[in-house]
């Protein structure tokens, strides 16, 4: 065959591979893949050398597969939440100092997925061997004191933190508000400042302000409402008899979407939950 | 071997006296040794009764591929081994070159079993289809031959520069022996034999595969060698080379040496080594009957 | 001895670095680090440990590479195109083959295993450099890493060359190497399980146990020479277990040359 016959043959048939490469485009419906994991002692045997690596990739997925659920949907479904726990499960027994896996564990179980009984399981391995980091006894301490409501644990464990190396002010802090109860929000707020000052991630920050705003809010409440309850003696039955008696001006809107109210113990509380509506 | 008889002192021991008695038979007992090696050829490949089997497989079936072979070698001679494919030629030379063992009777080579490594310093073997290291050159193939009998490297240089010279071969001596064509690179294999001098050549269907330059310049080796007192052991169907080159023949068929003898013993009983091959395998062909 | 195995050291050397394997594998080596330094930015925190995981996990698989393609590849060669025949026939022993081509192939190991590790440092120390605070582990625990999976590639070099004095097919040798380099890599891993709780609890026979302790014993516990979570998390290592686990290495090398000679002196090439 001629060169120039050749090479004419060739260009004529790029342009159709261009236009086949196009039109052939189909968008997959976002069919997120959950991938059957193996419990962790097995995943262990079978990746044999690469155990840390593994660990590394399924965290790192993990965090993919999170940031693709909330782009699309908002928020995530205990389903997913239940997947993404055996992924940081098996990750923790593969490589149990690898520190990402326990700060997923905190931010995305513990906060996100309302599962602070699996976060702290989790957490707890990390703390057992990561001897010389501070946060993870430290997120324990928390998880207790705001979610189990277990003052005495978190006690515990914010002590263990604060005998670890480098442990910063705010686990004193914390100890002291751990004392008392109702120091909830008050806390959270402390812990939120200190989890956006360590993320450098766009995205994450993001979800951490929204809530840091939320409970901002929540706390403004609070001291709105502690302010009645010395002027009247007794905790306001609605959130508007704040404003009727002129303690506050409006009430803040919940960046989640839901709104703020009062319930029978006087504690604020909102709608929402601190969480946004997922998306069809 | 002779061993000089030295006298002990009994008493401490440790001292060892040399009586002038004991010492003059020392002398003569060398001198006589010389002197039969002046005199007696020296026998370089001696094969005794020896055979072989193999087993295929995991199953029973037995090969016998050589069955109660002797013959020997002398010294400055060029032994031909010839037999049709699958008599037993390359495995007779596999069992003077240690890479398989005889199920019975004796080998020697130099006086020594194949496996003694000093003694196969002497031997040069050619195979017939050259496999040799793909990404070494000729220049390096030739220098792992020579130190491993323990040449220096100035001599090794001598050696292959002379070589590489005399087969026409400098411009090749610098590439990768993949790169070479199958003439040249047995050329590689000559050098790297011839390197180290041998005494015993053994070559395996020396002429095959080869232009007739190649002929020519391995047909020159081999007269050459010959001609500086070494001995050849050759194998190879091709019967006029063999009755050309050869001082003595075996014939070898199914494992059996059916015919072995000198070639001037073969002219004076006025016939050809092919009838003789032709006979061994029980084929008559009409056509040469005429010379009786 | 040494002056008849020298030569063929080198000569072994010669041809396991000189085909495309060994170049093949530096230039996957530097694509890995290539990756390394995109990779490292999807990590969330620990930037160091993904990093340091990433250049030993990819290092352990260049010595693979290496060990299967060249060496392997080097053996087919000399076994299957009779290449052998002809150094078996000058005056080299058997034995001093074996130790020969051991030594030799080490060497290419080692060279290209040298290579690969300056990449990875070179690769882990940039990405040090723009990750500080990320990057806490110490380099020395990086290079014990490098080493003991570089005695790792040696234990395995070992196995190529005792089933190579064993099998006349270089593929059956170079497979059970492949068969045998997962067991090792598992092996410490399954006898923890089978002696923990759970598989007590799950009812797991004694007989298993005793079985995994022999092939525990029989096969090189590659595991012991993985020591990538150590250095990527910049943990510890006791001087103890590093002098013991070298010995180990050692000795079970030398056992398995001794059986891979014993074998050799054997075994005919038809």
């Amino acid at each position: 065959m001629k060169k120039v016959v050749f090479w004419i043959l060739v260009l004529f048939l790029l342009p159709i591979h261009y236009i086949n490469l196009e039109k052939s485009r189909i968008t997959k419906p976002a069919v997120r893949e959950e991938k059957i994991f193996l419990p962790g002692p097995f995943l262990k045997i079978f990746s044999g050398e690469f155990k840390g690596i593994l660990a590394d990739f399924m965290v790192i997925n993990l965090s993919s597969y999170y940031g693709g659920i909330i782009i699309e949907k908002k928020e995530a479904i205990e389903k997913e939440f239940d997947y993404m726990y055996r992924v940081l499960k098996s990750a923790s027994a593969l490589d149990p100092y690898y520190f990402d896996t326990y700060y997923f564990a905190q931010s995305i179980l513990a906060w996100d997925g309302r599962m602070p009984d699996r976060a702290i399981e989790i957490l707890k391995i990390g703390s057992e061997k990561r001897k010389n980091d501070w946060l993870l006894p430290f997120w324990i301490g928390f998880d207790y004191y705001y979610f189990m409501k277990d003052r005495k644990q978190a006690a515990f464990y914010f002590r263990e933190a604060s005998n670890r190396p480098g442990a910063s002010d705010l686990v004193a802090s914390m100890s002291i508000i751990a004392d008392y109860e109702g120091g909830e929000t008050e806390m959270a707020i402390l812990f939120l400042e200190d989890m956006i000052k360590r993320t450098d991630d766009e995205h994450k920050r993001s979800k951490f302000l929204i809530r840091l705003d939320a409970l901002k809010k929540i706390r403004y409440l609070e001291q709105a409402v502690e302010n009645y309850k010395r002027k009247f003696g007794m905790v306001p039955k609605d959130l508007n008899q704040l404003i009727s008696e002129n303690i506050i001006s409006q009430i803040p809107d919940d960046p989640y979407g839901g709104k703020f109210y009062i319930d029978e113990q006087g504690r604020v509380k909102t709608t929402s939950n601190l969480r946004f509506v997922r998306k069809k | 071997m002779y061993q000089t008889k030295v006298n002990r002192e009994q008493n401490n021991g440790n001292t060892k006296k040399i009586t002038f008695q004991n010492l003059t038979t020392a002398i003569a007992l060398i001198f006589f040794k010389v002197s039969i090696n002046l005199y007696t050829v020296k026998e370089i490949i001696l094969f005794d009764n020896v055979s072989k089997t193999y087993n295929l497989g995991l199953g029973k079936k037995r090969i016998d591929v050589l069955f109660e072979v002797s013959f020997n070698v002398n010294e400055g001679e060029i032994f031909g081994f010839v037999g049709p494919n699958g008599a037993g030629k390359s495995t007779t030379i596999k069992l003077m070159l240690n890479l398989i063992y005889p199920d019975k009777g004796k080998i020697l080579i130099f006086g020594n079993k194949p496996d003694d490594t000093e003694r196969r310093k002497n031997i040069g073997y050619l195979p017939e289809i050259p496999y040799y290291f793909d990404y070494l050159t000729p220049e390096e193939l030739a220098w792992f031959s020579g130190k491993i009998i323990g040449l220096s490297d100035g001599e090794i240089k001598k050696r292959s520069d002379e070589l590489f010279s005399r087969l026409f071969f400098e411009e090749h001596r610098r590439k990768k022996i993949k790169e070479l064509s199958k003439g040249n690179a047995q050329k590689a294999g000559i050098v790297a034999t011839f390197i180290s001098h041998p005494k015993l050549l053994i070559l395996d269907e020396p002429m095959t595969g080869l232009d007739p330059i190649g002929r020519k310049l391995v047909g020159d080796l081999i007269l050459e060698f010959k001609k500086r007192g070494h001995t050849i052991f050759l194998t190879s169907h091709i019967l006029s080379d063999v009755e050309r080159f050869c001082d003595r023949v075996a014939v070898v068929y199914q494992g059996r040496i059916k015919f072995c003898d000198s070639k001037n013993n073969l002219l004076k009983s006025g016939r050809n080594l092919e009838e003789i091959f032709y006979e061994v395998i029980g084929l008559r062909n009409s056509i040469t009957t005429s010379n009786g | 001895m040494f002056k008849r195995i020298y030569p063929f050291i080198k000569v072994t050397f010669l041809e396991g670095i000189r085909n495309r394997v060994a170049a093949g594998v530096i230039i996957f080596s530097l694509i890995s680090m290539i990756s390394n330094l995109i990779i490292v930015n999807l990590a969330a925190q620990d930037v160091g440990k993904v990093a340091i995981d990433f250049a030993l996990s990819s290092f352990s698989l260049t010595g693979l590479l290496l060990i299967l393609f060249a060496c392997g590849s080097s053996l087919y060669r000399d076994i299957d195109k009779k290449t052998i025949c002809i150094v078996l026939s000058k005056a080299i022993s058997r034995k001093e083959y074996i130790l020969g081509k051991f030594f030799g192939y080490f060497l290419t190991l080692f060279f290209v295993s040298l290579i690969s590790f300056l990449i990875g440092i070179l690769t882990l120390y940039l990405i040090k450099i723009t990750h500080l605070k990320y990057f806490t582990a110490p380099f020395s625990g990086i290079f014990l890493g490098y080493l003991f999976s570089f005695i790792a590639f040696v234990l395995l070099l070992s196995v190529l060359v005792f089933f190579t004095s064993l099998t006349t097919s270089s593929f059956t040798a170079m497979l059970l190497t492949v068969v045998v380099y997962f067991i090792g890599n598992s092996i410490g891993d399954l006898r923890e399980f089978a002696e923990s709780e759970i598989a007590t609890q799950a009812g797991f026979s004694p007989v298993f146990k005793i079985i995994l302790r022999v092939v525990h014993f029989v096969v090189p516990d590659l595991g012991k020479f993985d020591l990538k979570i150590f250095s990527a998390n910049g943990l510890p290592v006791s001087f103890d277990y590093i002098f013991f686990a070298i010995s180990y290495a050692i000795i079970y090398c030398t056992i398995l040359i001794l059986l891979s000679m014993r074998a050799f002196e054997r075994r005919e090439f038809v």
